[in-house]
């Protein structure tokens, strides 16, 4: 006899697969039949299917029915019973709590765990956000009918599919058996829950005598069937189930079809955001880039050609995202943030509300980046310092151009050597460092010879395996070793230098001999063109990288052999300091803010300059705003750093005066640790901006937002375009992270939101008053106007925190918030808390 | 009557400052001295005497963290609010505390 129970739905988010895998799973402990029937839309599943129990797009509330029929069917009904009527939602909830840890951390918008938003996390690659249909570069899915084998009876088809999914299934057994447990037996046991689905093979089947459809691409559609289903709802786990059924599926395919799957094509229709495993540079250029959104890849390097190419081209892009081709739906919508490194499929309207705020802002910010480009780099003080860029290949040039770049201070030239069993050829040398020459037009370019060595292996260069290859062959040291290699690199270089100010600088010199060598080496090859009759420039600049502490202490010897000097700032720390940068236990020992390199610095520019060289710097620490006070004060004669650091480095230079800059490198240099130096640095910045607490442009008495969430991310953007945040996002996750505590709804319909982060430069007051009140808390009355106070940390002078106190003990006061809801302008606003603050 | 208190929030910012004005002014407005003590972000401030919390008829500790140097109040009457609470309605929390010492 059967037995029954009726029940409405209880999980907000429908009947999603996480939820009916564990239905799935009591099914299956007994024999007896189970049955699923939803009222609202007349479905019904075999519950022993995760795929058909989804099938019945089961919502919220809707009236369902189980039945339960055969051997232990009592004991399935009560255990199934106990699911829907408590531990399904108790599991759920648990399942969110997981899924949510690790929204809070930074460079998450809050608005994705505030949406529930499924999102893929992965390396920022591109800066930018995208938005648009998702095209997915994947050879078995993306596959015409046209190219799979004609359809035959549907009886062979379907013996056909039966038989290749019983050959997987026993492969899969066998591996199975053969490997303990973890993630892999995992996925196999994932895949093989799909493959034994029975909603799944009937799908197949049906398609194959309904549709007459051949079984390989019956497989295909019942794919994209499921597919679409899961897309629906907002759940990590899901995605993870599209991307088994893609890869189940295509692993059928390869069985029914062959493995001599066409060679995929590559083209786009629309503005799209395409998603591929990696690309090739052909497949790139081959791409129509107007039609290219952004791009998403599993696995490349942040330096493959195609994502050079990307930035070059100011396309968004992200990568490092394991399992994205699967994971989203050929078609979806989908957003991809390139800067945070985040792709967002299927986005809610709130989630896409705030990204296209978002690009929006991204728009502004362009504007005043290009404004700030093309700035001189001097100082107030009318001191020249050239501003530079680090680049690896000539696609990046116009971008660091355009970043107001006054010459390459850098081109690494290991791009040249990677993925590939060749070494290069000095012609193809010569077409790459050529093209730098003639698209420089007249910047200076300085050509880095190969830094091989160290942690990158390169397949055609035979290097020995070190215990501590970072103090081991690299740089110029193994050029004695790879003479052919670095005699054709010196070739190129001083045939192109011909067409254009080409420099040479050479990488890891700790002795004089070494850099003595270079020189004479440059001399031969000058020598061997000349005899040849080769068109060359007899003679460049030659300088060398300051890495080595003994270098660094031995400037005057090595002024002799070098024309100039560039501070690889990466390494001399490292090496300075013993402090391996990668190692996060003891990285923060090498810093750039520690007295004792500020020491070395101070010999090596003063040596330098004593014997008439100039001194730049290369490394990371070039970009870093707070210290370029200490580099002018330095007197560096060029900094040079990733482009997308040169409007920001341009727009502070102007700001400083030689002088002070001076006194504060001597007060660094007499201190005793990086972290008081960091100290120095931050009050030596409050001091000089002096800025208001509060100007017009952190007023808007028409503010279009509709949140909290949009709120929080006006006021960050609003800091941000003021100039008073090194990050908008640490000062949108500070705020939140102050609204979790206890909301700052003070009633009255004000709010104010507040917080503290290093990211701010000054403390600041924001203003918004919002076009329509806006729900700051569940169920709380509306909001009128938000007034935010944000403070730098650490706070060594107190100051500001008085007027902040002041600030807050007038909100309080119904006349006070009376003017400010009424008051016409931004300019208003700012007055009348600029004069609560005084204390008027 | 007298009354002291004391208001305190996680960031010390702002929440703290209004807490105190509110209930200062509402006990100016229904005639009681009110003293409130903030412990935020710069310390401690308007700090309460030893005479201050002797006279006092009831304390108020509108806070959202521990109290600093709570032993102060050892064996007085004490009453404890949100801050939130305190910014909102200090006017019927006085007036809970009137109605309860019956004055």
């Amino acid at each position: 006899m059967a037995l029954e129970y009726r029940f409405s739905f209880p999980l907000p988010l429908g009947l999603h697969a996480r939820p009916a895998s564990l239905i799935q799973e009591a099914a299956a402990r007994f024999t007896a039949e189970v049955l699923w029937d939803n009222f609202r839309n007349g479905r019904t599943a075999d519950a022993r299917s995760v795929l058909s129990l989804i099938g019945t797009d089961t919502q919220h509330e809707d009236p369902c029915r189980l039945r339960v029929q055969g051997e232990g069917e009592d004991e399935l009904l009560r255990a199934l019973r106990l699911l829907m009527d408590d531990e399904l939602a108790e599991r759920e909830k648990k399942a969110e709590a997981e899924q949510a840890e690790g929204l809070g951390k930074a460079g998450i918008p809050r608005i994705l765990g505030l949406e529930k938003a499924v999102f893929f996390r992965g390396v920022p690659a591109g800066p930018g956000i995208a938005r648009g249909p998702v095209v997915v570069l994947d050879p078995a899915l993306e596959m015409s009918p046209g190219n799979l084998p004609p359809a035959g009876p549907a009886g062979e088809e379907t013996q056909a599919y039966i038989a290749a999914a019983a050959a997987l299934e026993e492969e899969w057994r066998r591996r199975r058996e053969a490997i303990d447990a973890g993630t892999e037996r995992a996925v196999l046991d994932a895949h093989l829950s799909i493959l034994r689905d029975p909603a799944f093979s009937a799908k197949v089947a049906e398609l194959i005598s309904s549709e007459k459809t051949g079984a390989a691409a019956a497989v295909l559609q019942a794919s994209r069937v499921f597919c679409d289903l899961l897309q629906a709802s907002r759940s990590q786990y899901l995605r993870e189930r599209m991307a088994d059924i893609r890869d189940v599926s295509r692993q059928l395919v390869h069985r029914l079809a062959g493995t001599n799957l066409p060679e995929e094509k590559l083209w786009l229709d629309s503005p799209s955001i395409l998603i591929a495993e990696d690309i090739s540079p052909s497949q790139f250029l081959a791409l129509d880039k107007s039609l290219l959104a952004g791009l998403g890849l599993e696995s490349a390097g942040t330096t493959s050609h195609a994502l050079i190419m990307c930035r070059a081209r100011g396309i968004p892009a992200v990568t490092g995202c394991p399992g994205l081709r699967e994971k989203l739906n050929p078609g979806e919508e989908a957003i991809l943030d390139g800067s945070r490194g985040l792709v967002i499929p299927s986005p809610s309207p709130a989630v896409g509300r705030y990204f296209e705020r978002e690009m929006r802002a991204d728009e502004e910010r362009r504007a005043v980046r290009r404004k700030y480009a093309l700035l001189p780099g001097r100082t107030e003080d009318g001191r020249s310092l050239e501003i530079a860029a680090n680049i690896g290949h000539p696609e990046e040039l116009p971008a660091a151009w355009k970043d107001g770049a006054e010459g390459v201070g850098l081109f690494r030239t290991e791009l040249l050597l990677m993925d590939r069993t060749t070494p290069p050829g000095e012609d193809e040398q010569f077409a790459v460092y050529e093209r730098l020459a003639a698209e420089a037009e007249g910047r200076p370019v300085i050509i880095r010879t190969f830094d091989i060595g160290g942690d990158k292996p390169i397949p055609f260069l035979p290097l020995p395996a070190e215990a501590n290859p970072f103090l081991g062959g690299r740089g110029v040291r193994l050029y004695g070793r790879f003479p052919d290699l670095i005699r054709s690199q010196l070739r190129a270089i001083l045939r192109a230098a011909s067409r254009g100010p080409l420099k040479v600088m050479f990488p890891m010199v700790g002795a004089v001999e070494e850099m003595a060598r270079m020189k004479e080496l440059l001399k031969q090859v000058h020598e061997e063109l000349a005899a040849a009759g080769i068109p060359h420039r007899p003679e460049v600049e030659a300088g060398m990288m300051v890495e080595v502490p003994s270098a660094a202490l031995l400037i005057d010897r090595f002024a002799d052999h070098t024309d100039f000097f560039s501070i690889g700032s990466n390494d001399l720390l490292q090496y300075l300091f013993a402090a391996d940068r990668g190692n996060p236990a003891v990285r923060d020992l090498a810093s750039p803010r520690h007295p004792a390199f500020l020491r070395l610095l101070r010999t090596i520019v003063e040596t330098a300059h004593a014997r008439r060289r100039w001194v730049g710097l290369c490394g990371e620490a070039a970009s870093d705003p707070r210290l370029l006070p200490l580099f002018v004060g330095l007197s560096f004669d060029e900094l040079s750093m990733t482009s997308s650091a040169v409007p920001e480095i341009k727009a502070r230079i102007r700001e400083l005066t030689s002088a002070a800059c001076g006194d504060l490198l001597k007060t660094a240099e007499g201190l005793a640790s990086a972290r008081e130096v960091e100290e120095l640095l931050v009050s030596f910045e409050r001091r000089e901006r002096k800025s208001d607490l509060i100007t017009p442009a952190l007023v808007r008495v028409g503010s279009d937002s509709r949140s909290k969430a949009e709120a929080l991310q006006e006021l960050a953007v609003m800091m941000e375009a003021a100039g008073r945040v090194r990050s908008r996002d640490d000062v949108e996750a500070a705020l939140w992270q102050r609204e979790e505590t206890f909301s700052t709804d003070i009633g009255f319909g004000v709010a104010i939101p507040h917080g503290q982060t290093a990211a701010v430069l000054s403390p600041s007051v924001g203003f918004l008053r919002f076009a329509a009140p806006v729900v700051w808390d569940a169920g709380g009355e509306p909001v009128e106007m938000a007034v935010m106070l944000i403070l730098p940390a650490p706070d060594p002078d107190r100051e500001h925190l008085k007027l902040l106190a002041r600030l807050s003990r007038r909100l309080v006061d119904e006349e006070f918030r009376a003017k400010l809801r009424t008051s016409p302008d931004a300019a208003a606003v700012a007055g009348m808390i600029s004069s609560a603050l005084a204390g008027e | 009557m007298t009354i002291v208190g004391i208001t305190a929030c996680p960031t010390g910012i702002a929440h703290t400052y209004m807490a105190a004005e509110r209930l200062e002014k509402a006990g100016k407005k229904m005639g009681l001295r009110v003293k409130v003590e903030t412990q935020g972000a710069m310390g401690i401030e308007n700090e309460l005497t030893a005479e201050d919390i002797r006279e006092a008829a009831a304390v108020i500790f509108a806070v959202g963290i521990p109290v600093q140097k709570k032993e102060r109040f050892e064996g007085k009457k004490i009453y404890e609010v949100g801050v939130q609470e305190a910014i909102k309605s200090a006017e019927s929390i006085l007036l809970r505390i009137q109605n309860e010492l019956g004055s």
